[in-house]
């Protein structure tokens, strides 16, 4: 099964208006992880990650963008490590 | 109203768990008509968002913390279909007074900030964040001098990314460093740049032109005495023994300095 990309997980859970494609985004991501688990707890950890940032500074771009790179650390340590 | 029929929950539920095309109307309508009267409530309730005509705001993110939270968090919250109406109710309740409470803190950090700013700009210590023409000017040209001397890359991006906060986040000059450090140190200056033009480009004395973007941009190719280019490095290599406050509130001085000569 193919999974949700981490961009489109942190594009979905950082999104803050119903303008379209973010509804094109939610379809898609609510649609996967409705049968896959495995990006559910993805989607579930990102989303807990995110609202709390921005709970504690209130600017969700800087917070997005703080995630990102987090994400992009991450893999890139993941993959130095394989 | 704030019940609606195990038909209309039904709609909603069929709605959202189609995997091919899941959608979101029947939600919004469903928690637009369940919800109103009591955001209207909580919102005249809560001192803060008393009449500030909050309501919309504060149904708008509700309604999208919903569209992101209903499948992971409710109907399939533990794995399997969650079907349960009166069980919806409670959870888009508890999501909704959450968005509230996270709502009227924001509001509360910004009015208390800019009773700071109030504050700061009587006693003088703060320049006025949107400026006047003539203002503008001159920012704009210190802002050129910057982009065109031979400074240090990461003391020029410190320069323009605190002049940024400051003006996007309406907050002091001490409030921004701590901020700069906090959302910067861990980016690369690569990084650092992408965001800040992102965030520039409303600002017509921030905005960069081709031409200076160019010119950071070659700045940041250029490698360090360990072989490493610049933009890959993280902006908190570059930190002093002082400690990260103090090195950016160093860095800026060097610049302001430098354009405080230059002006004269």
């Amino acid at each position: 099964m193919m999974h949700l990309s981490v961009d489109q997980i942190i594009d979905f859970v950082s999104f803050d208006s119903l303008e379209e494609t973010n509804m094109k985004l939610a379809q898609t991501v609510n649609g996967h992880i409705l049968t896959c688990s495995e990006c559910r707890e993805k989607v579930k950890d990102f989303q807990s990650v995110f609202d709390e940032l921005v709970r504690r500074n209130a600017d969700k771009s800087l917070a997005k963008m703080y995630i990102k790179q987090s994400a992009k650390e991450v893999l890139k340590e993941n993959n130095a490590s394989l | 109203m704030n019940h609606y029929s195990e038909e209309e929950f039904y709609k909603v539920f069929h709605d959202i768990t189609d995997t091919q095309h899941p959608v979101f109307d029947s939600l919004v309508n469903l928690a637009q008509e369940t919800l109103k009267s009591s955001v209207k409530r909580w919102c005249y309730e809560d001192s803060c968002l008393r009449g500030g005509s909050y309501e919309d705001d504060v149904m708008q993110e509700i309604l999208i913390r919903l569209i992101k939270n209903c499948v992971s968090g409710f109907f399939m919250r533990d794995g399997k279909l969650n079907n349960d109406p009166d069980g919806f109710k409670n959870w888009m309740f508890t999501v909704a007074k959450n968005v509230k409470n996270d709502f009227a803190k924001k509001i509360r950090r910004m009015q208390f900030i800019e009773s700071e700013l109030d504050e700061n700009l009587s006693d003088g210590t703060l320049s006025p964040i949107y400026v006047s023409s003539e203002a503008e000017e001159r920012l704009s040209t210190s802002f050129r001098r910057v982009i065109d001397s031979d400074i240090s890359i990461y003391k020029v991006l410190t320069w323009i990314a605190q002049m940024l906060i400051i003006a996007n986040m309406n907050v002091t000059k001490i409030q921004s460093n701590d901020i700069l450090v906090q959302h910067f140190g861990f980016l690369t200056l690569d990084n650092m740049l992408e965001m800040i033009v992102a965030g520039a480009k409303d600002i017509p004395w921030l905005s960069l032109s081709d031409e200076q973007l160019a010119r950071l941009r070659y700045k940041l190719d250029e490698t360090t005495a360990d072989g490493v280019r610049l933009g890959d490095k993280t902006y908190s290599d570059f930190y002093m023994k002082k400690g990260p406050k103090a090195t950016v509130s160093d860095w800026v001085n060097r610049i302001n300095n430098f354009i405080a000569k230059e002006d004269k």
